[in-house]
C-alpha cells in the first residue's frame, strides 16, 4: 500500500467513497446540531420575565419586565446604556459605547439569552422566573 | 504480526506515544481560546490517539488515552475535569473503534466524529456531575466546535499517519 496513496494516508482505490462517506457523516453531524439547535430554541427556552443586569459582574439590578419602563445605566468607568423593557422584552435602545454592539443585539425575552456591552462591562441576562417551587428548593439548600 | 510479540517495543512505542498525547495536551492547555464557553479545546491530543489507533491498534490506543487523561488531570486539572474528560474520552474511543472497523470513513471522518462524540460526552458528564440541564443550551455550538476541530486534527493525523506509515510499512490501514 506505500504507494498507492493520495498523500493523506487514503488508498486511492476508495477514497472517493470513502471522502464522500465523510462528507455524509459531516453533513449528519452538522444536521444534528441543527437539531439541537432547533429543539432548545423550541422546547427548552422558556418565556420569563426577569431580567438581571449586571456591572462588572457584580448584580446591580432585577427587572421586572411586565413593567413597560425606561431605564439608564452607568457603565464601568463612566458612560451610558439606556434600557427599554417594553411587550415583555428588553433591549438597549441608546448607549455612548464606541461600537454599539449592544443596541444590535436586539430584543430579548427568553431564559439564558444576553445582551453584553463590553466597554461597559454591562451585561443583561433573562433568568428564570423564581416560581414558588425554586424557592423552597433553595430555602431547602 | 512480529510487533504484536514483540512486548518491549510495543511499550516503548505507548509510553513515547502517552508523553506525545500529554504534551500535545498541555500544549492546548496554553492557548487560549477566545470563546467564553467552557469545554472548547482544540483536541490536539487527539492527533496523536489517531495515529496510534491507526498505526498500533486499539488496544493501545484505550491504554495510552486512558492513561494520558488520568496524568494530564493529575498534573494540570482537578476531579471534575477528570470526569470530564475520562467520560468523553470513552464515547470518542468507542465511536472511533466502531467507525475504523465498518472501513467505510476516513481518518478525517473519524476524528470527526470522535472530537463530537468527546463533546457529547463531556457535556453529559457535566450536566449530570451539575446535577443542571442548563449545560444542554452549549451542545449545538459544542458539536460545531467539535466539527470543526475534529477536522483540522484529522487532516494533521492523517499526514502523520502517512508518514508514520512509510516507517512501518506492514501497518495502518
Amino acid at each position: 500500500m506505500g504507494k498507492n496513496k493520495d498523500g493523506l494516508g487514503i488508498e486511492k482505490g476508495n477514497s472517493k467513497a470513502r471522502f464522500k462517506n465523510d462528507l455524509i457523516l459531516m453533513a449528519l453531524i452538522l444536521l444534528l446540531a441543527l437539531a439541537s439547535f432547533l429543539f432548545i430554541r423550541l422546547f427548552l427556552k422558556k418565556n420569563s420575565h426577569t431580567a438581571l443586569v449586571k456591572i462588572d459582574s457584580q448584580i446591580v439590578k432585577t427587572i421586572d419586565l411586565n413593567q413597560d419602563q425606561e431605564l439608564v445605566f452607568e457603565g464601568y468607568q463612566g458612560g451610558y446604556n439606556k434600557l427599554v423593557v417594553k411587550d415583555g422584552q428588553i433591549y438597549v435602545e441608546d448607549a455612548d459605547c464606541r461600537d454599539k454592539l449592544c443596541k444590535n443585539q436586539g430584543k430579548i425575552s427568553k431564559t439564558h439569552e444576553t445582551i453584553v456591552c463590553l466597554p461597559h462591562r454591562l451585561v443583561i441576562e433573562i433568568v428564570e422566573d423564581q416560581t414558588q417551587e425554586q424557592e423552597i428548593d433553595d430555602y431547602a439548600r | 504480526m512480529k510487533r504484536d510479540e514483540n512486548k518491549t517495543y510495543s511499550l516503548a512505542v505507548c509510553g513515547l506515544m502517552t508523553a506525545l498525547a500529554m504534551i500535545l495536551s498541555y500544549v492546548e492547555f496554553l492557548i487560549p481560546i477566545p470563546l467564553p464557553i467552557p469545554g472548547i479545546k482544540l483536541g490536539f491530543a487527539n492527533i496523536a490517539i489517531i495515529v496510534i489507533l491507526y498505526i498500533y491498534g486499539q488496544k493501545q490506543m484505550i491504554a495510552v488515552n486512558i492513561i494520558r487523561v488520568i496524568l494530564v488531570s493529575i498534573l494540570f486539572g482537578n476531579i471534575t475535569a477528570f470526569i470530564f474528560s475520562m467520560s468523553g474520552a470513552i464515547l470518542a474511543m468507542l465511536l472511533m473503534i466502531i467507525l475504523k472497523r465498518c472501513k467505510a470513513f476516513s481518518i478525517r471522518g473519524v476524528s470527526c466524529a470522535g472530537a463530537v462524540m468527546h463533546n457529547l460526552g463531556q457535556i453529559l458528564a457535566a450536566a449530570f456531575v451539575m446535577g443542571t440541564s442548563a449545560i444542554i443550551y452549549y451542545l449545538p455550538i459544542l458539536i460545531i466546535a467539535g466539527l470543526v476541530c475534529g477536522l483540522i486534527t484529522g487532516l494533521l493525523s492523517s499526514i502523520v499517519v502517512d508518514r508514520m506509515s512509510g516507517l512501518n510499512s506492514n501497518d495502518g490501514q
